[in-house]
């Protein structure tokens, strides 16, 4: 447990420094946008009521009050998100390589660390899970933030409030990020988990075997996906529905959970016996 | 441990747990922030209210909420949990009491009440399933047909195609009824080069998976004039003996009032009642104008009930299917009160020899709800959806009132 928590602390450690640059192009952009979209609004409404002498009721009956939605919805607050998830997608696979291609090789000296190496493997999986769960709550942390800015500029009369939970439903994209209720959250964020951990099982075959390990890797995959999706898999090619929905849901909880297990013994294997430095 | 060295871990790990859980408990109190809405008595037995369940939608600003009130209380989708949602709630309906009941005979079986019928002993089920890849496929329309014989716990199940199904574009099933070793499946076909809509009842020998035989009731071409057939409500615990079909037909009428504005004037132009047990067939004639402009709502037991807005409520009028006859003609008043109300948006729902309306406030606050007895015409209770007192009111909300439902009918 001990040298778990210190792989894991070393871990996130080693990513630090591009962790902080992607907090602080995260606040940059989600800033620019909430600026942008409401400068944009009070240009508008400066156009229309001082310049072509329109009430402020036309105005509003035109073009509507603003709401947050318009700046979760800018391309400057999208991009911010887009960055961060293809930053950590590509961590995935260097969180392992650089182990091995960085100067000096330094796997060799992680893997002859006096402790179970599968806790390396565990490390890593819990060290991504833990940088994604930290932007999303660097996102929970901004929103309030961003709403004081936004109600700060735009006056209160053009201007809708909404809970942050409303914006994230009218955005629509948001909620796959934030789903409705915590059940939800747990849930589609395990199932995460559970894809880095088979991500994390290829990378290993591929590492073991060299070229031909891609191929097992690319099999593992599949074999997961099929696992884990065997009950609507099955549904689809029988034209039945077998299941209630809350059946279907406790039955991928139970495949999630095995897919996970399978990971972590084969990756248990393969480190202990098969991988080469 | 060495709290400095882990300090990173630490408040990573602090952070998500903090934020995170303020945001879903932040949520759970906005969703239970909502007003609450319930039904209150103004004279009557409260009973009479409990088994209401009305459907509906809660607007603020653009915020739209789907809602549920009874007369204790109301339920917002959003307060629901996502074990809840899943199951759909605690939606009233005769699928979900079937699959409370009968979980694995229902099993990946499609959720619509017309396609089920239950009786002392035996679970029917009659659907024109779709193709969960492929979708529907025109031409190819068969009933999945499956029953339930409640003592032997022994179940029939299998397909069986519609008869002449290439001429049809949709098959509706609205009715299933089983009753001396036969199914009876009562639906609504539209046909393709006719442009026809046609009323059908197919009987079906489900212990030897046969079809007996397809007759058609109604069939009326689109040609001249829009035209409706369908079979008129029913109760479906009560297991009815006839089922009656209604002919309409639509007519673009210019509002008396209105500036140019178009409504639909519907009439009924012929109506038929057929015997389930016996297979025979009886037209109902239409004594009186009055009853054409009146819609047909209920047939239970051997009374067709018609339902007609009047000036100041609903007029109902009971038709004795057997003697031919009327048998009553009356007024439901709608409970008059300072709030102007919009009748007709009034929803209205004949059931169990009783007649429930709810009735919207034409400022979308509140509405009124009315019960009566068909039978003896008298009103049994009289109340007001309202919020409740107390509620801490946002400015401009909205109630609409979408659906009626009463608990133990369907």
């Amino acid at each position: 447990m001990n040298k778990y928590l210190k792989l894991l602390n070393f871990e996130l450690n080693r990513f630090f420094k591009i962790y902080l640059v992607l907090i602080v192009l995260t606040v940059v952009l989600q800033m620019t946008a909430v600026i942008v979209e409401c400068r944009q609004y009070l240009k508008q409404a400066n156009e229309m009521i001082y310049g072509m002498n329109a009430s402020k009721e036309q105005f509003l009956a035109d073009y509507g009050q603003m709401s947050f939605v318009h700046i979760v919805t800018n391309g400057w607050f999208m991009w911010s998100i887009a960055i961060c998830a293809v930053t950590l997608i590509i961590y995935v696979f260097f969180i392992w390589y650089r182990d091995w291609f960085a100067r000096n090789t330094f796997a060799y000296r992680l893997l002859t660390l006096p402790t179970d190496r599968i806790n390396v493997y565990l490390a890593k999986a819990t060290a991504i899970f833990l940088m994604v769960l930290g932007l999303i709550s660097l996102q929970l942390i901004l929103f309030p933030v961003e709403q004081g800015i936004f109600r700060a500029m735009i006056p209160d009369d053009f201007r809708q409030d909404l809970s942050t939970a409303d914006i994230i439903t009218f955005s629509k994209y948001l909620t796959v990020l934030f789903p409705g209720t915590l059940i939800e959250f747990v849930a589609r964020y395990g199932a995460g988990l559970m894809v880095v951990l088979v991500l994390f099982t290829a990378i290993l075959f591929e590492r073991c075997y060299r070229f031909r390990g891609i191929f097992f890797g690319a099999g593992y995959c599949a074999l997961a996906a099929g696992i884990f999706l065997s009950p609507i898999l099955i549904e689809m090619f029988t034209e039945k529905v077998y299941l209630y929905p809350i059946e279907r849901f406790f039955a991928e909880v139970a495949l999630g959970l095995f897919v996970s297990g399978m990971s972590i013994f084969i990756s248990r294997f393969l480190l202990n016996y098969k991988i080469r430095v | 441990m060495h709290v400095k060295k882990y300090w990173r871990l630490i408040l990573l790990a602090t952070v998500i747990v903090f934020s995170v859980g303020v945001y879903y408990v932040q949520a759970k109190i906005a969703a239970d922030r909502f007003p609450d809405f319930a039904i209150r008595k103004v004279s009557g037995d409260e009973r009479e209210a409990e088994p209401i369940y009305i459907d509906g939608f809660y607007n603020e600003g653009n915020k739209e909420e789907p809602l549920w009130i009874r007369a204790g209380g109301s339920e917002y989708w959003r307060q629901w949990s996502y074990f809840d949602r899943l199951e759909g709630g605690n939606f009233i309906s005769f699928t979900k009491h079937l699959q409370k009941k009968y979980r694995n005979f229902m099993r990946g079986k499609e959720e619509n009440d017309a396609y089920y019928f239950e009786d002392r002993d035996f679970v029917g089920y009659a659907a024109i399933e779709t193709n969960l890849l492929r979708g529907f496929e025109p031409t190819d329309f068969a009933f999945t047909v499956a029953c339930l014989d409640k003592k032997r716990k022994d179940t029939v199940s299998f397909r069986l195609p519609v008869p002449d199904r290439e001429r049809y574009t949709m098959v509706y099933v609205e009715k299933v009824h089983v009753m001396n070793g036969v199914m009876k499946v009562i639906t609504t076909n539209q046909s393709y080069n006719s442009n026809s809509i046609e009323s059908h009842v197919y009987t079906i020998d489900w212990k030897r998976k046969k079809m007996l035989s397809d007759e058609t009731v109604f069939s009326v071409s689109q040609k001249n004039g829009e035209m409706l057939v369908y079979p008129v409500s029913f109760d479906r615990t009560k297991l009815d003996r006839y089922v009656v079909f209604s002919k309409r037909s639509l007519e673009e009428v210019p509002e008396k009032d209105g500036e140019g504005d178009i409504t639909t004037q519907e009439k009924t132009v012929e109506l038929a009642a057929y015997d389930l047990e016996t297979g025979e067939r009886k037209k109902i004639g239409l004594p009186e104008k009055n009853v054409a402009e009146a819609e047909p709502a209920l047939v239970s037991g051997s009374t067709l009930y018609f339902q007609k807005l009047a000036e100041n409520g609903i007029q109902i009028i009971a038709y004795d299917l057997e003697k031919g006859k009327i048998i009553s003609d009356r007024v439901f008043a709608v409970p008059r009160s300072e709030r102007d109300s919009s009748l007709r948006d009034s929803k209205i729902k004949l059931t169990n020899e009783k007649i429930y309306v709810a009735v919207p406030d034409t400022d979308a606050k509140t509405g009124k709800i009315l019960i009566g007895d068909l039978k003896s015409g008298k009103t049994l209770y009289e109340g007001r959806i309202a919020a409740k007192e107390g509620e801490d009111l946002p400015k401009g909300y909205r109630i609409t009132l979408l659906d009626l439902n009463v608990e133990g009918s369907f």
